[in-house]
């Protein structure tokens, strides 16, 4: 299966226009939540934290940077853990 | 009722999850069938939202609400499909509510305007501020049952005649005239004001037999014609009234208002 990257996620959870590039993009996305659990838990997690995030900052693309920022520190946090 | 049906549904189902890529139109037809009416009426009741946005704004905000979250959130938050077209309803409705929460929140923290009166003025009835923290009522649930219920849970405590009077010529207006809340106190003076207590409590239990959850009980009409019956209340008209004369219970403020904004808030569409 061919699971979004955390990019791809992060655009899908920060969508704040209804254009036909956000609607194509995220359609591609839903198609693969309705098959993959793992993915939908992902989401949700995702977006309880961009939810957080843009409710401090105020826009959609500032709240996106810092989810992605947030989402790396975690990385590299594990990696350094492992 | 607005509610989708079960073919309805299931085309948003095949749509937006069997189908790839998916596809939203039937979830956006659904969302637009079951909100548009009720945010431009909760635009129209509510200045913290009518700053910011028009009810096509919110409706489009709601739809990118849904897109995200439709699947992970309600179709799929289990392992298998949530096949509840009433809980969709439901669920859609509260997604609504919360974006109009939310925009209202920040509409509020941005606002510096002074208003003219102070919220908590227990004598100026006509001067309620929407509260930016009030859940939306767009939950569908028996208020036809609860409106009649708070109506005469009203009439049962020992309040303002006025204020009774003034909720319930209110109600007949908004609902009859179709105007929002500010409008209908302009309204309100110049039908009533000639009238005395007791024409008027008469000539709005007339209208009321035109609104099914309004229809006031012969227990409680004729409890309050009692109230009415001293001299003085009787030939008193409802422009001459001087707040004072009346003891006005703490408790009973929270059920009128409740039920003044139940009816802001759009009921009147799913009552009727």
């Amino acid at each position: 299966m061919n699971h979004p990257d955390l990019n791809e996620l992060i655009e899908f959870v920060s969508m704040d226009k209804l254009t036909p590039e956000t609607l194509d993009a995220s359609a591609r996305i839903n198609a693969h939540l309705a098959d993959c659990a793992d993915c939908r838990a992902r989401v949700r997690d995702l977006q309880k934290v961009y939810d957080a995030l843009l409710s401090e900052v105020g826009t959609a693309a500032q709240a996106a940077r810092l989810l992605a920022e947030k989402e790396q520190h975690k990385t590299i946090s594990r990696t350094l853990e492992s | 009722m607005a509610a989708i049906t079960q073919s309805e549904f299931d085309t948003i189902v095949k749509e937006l999850i069997e189908t790839k890529p998916a596809r939203y139109d039937a979830l956006c037809a659904a969302a637009n069938r079951l909100l548009l009416k009720k945010l431009e009426r909760k635009v129209a009741s509510t200045p913290a939202l009518a700053r910011c946005c028009t009810a096509e704004d919110l409706l489009s905000e709601v739809y990118i609400r849904l897109i995200k979250c439709a699947i992970p959130n309600f179709f799929l938050r289990g392992e298998t499909l949530n096949n509840d077209p009433e809980g969709f309803c439901r669920w859609v409705y509260t997604v609504a509510g919360n974006l109009c929460r939310d925009k209202c929140r920040s509409s509020a923290a941005r606002q510096t305007v002074a208003l003219d009166a102070d919220p908590d003025d227990e004598d100026a009835p006509y001067l309620q501020i929407a509260d930016p923290d009030a859940e939306l009522p767009f939950e569908p649930d028996d208020s036809v049952g609860m409106l009649r219920e708070a109506f005469e849970r009203v009439l049962d405590m020992d309040v303002q005649v006025y204020k009774i009077l003034t909720w319930a010529a209110q109600a007949v207006i908004i609902l009859t005239a179709d105007v929002t809340k500010i409008e209908s106190n302009d309204l309100l003076v110049r039908a009533f004001e000639k009238m005395t207590l007791f024409e008027m409590w008469s000539a709005v239990t007339a209208a009321s037999e035109t609104i099914p959850w309004l229809k006031i009980g012969r227990e409680a009409d004729l409890r309050l014609r009692k109230m009415l019956e001293t001299p003085f209340k009787k030939d008193v008209r409802y422009g001459d009234m001087v707040y004072a004369d009346f003891f006005m219970k703490k408790g009973a403020k929270a059920s009128i208002s409740d039920w003044v904004n139940r009816i802001n808030s759009g009921l009147k569409e799913k009552l009727q």
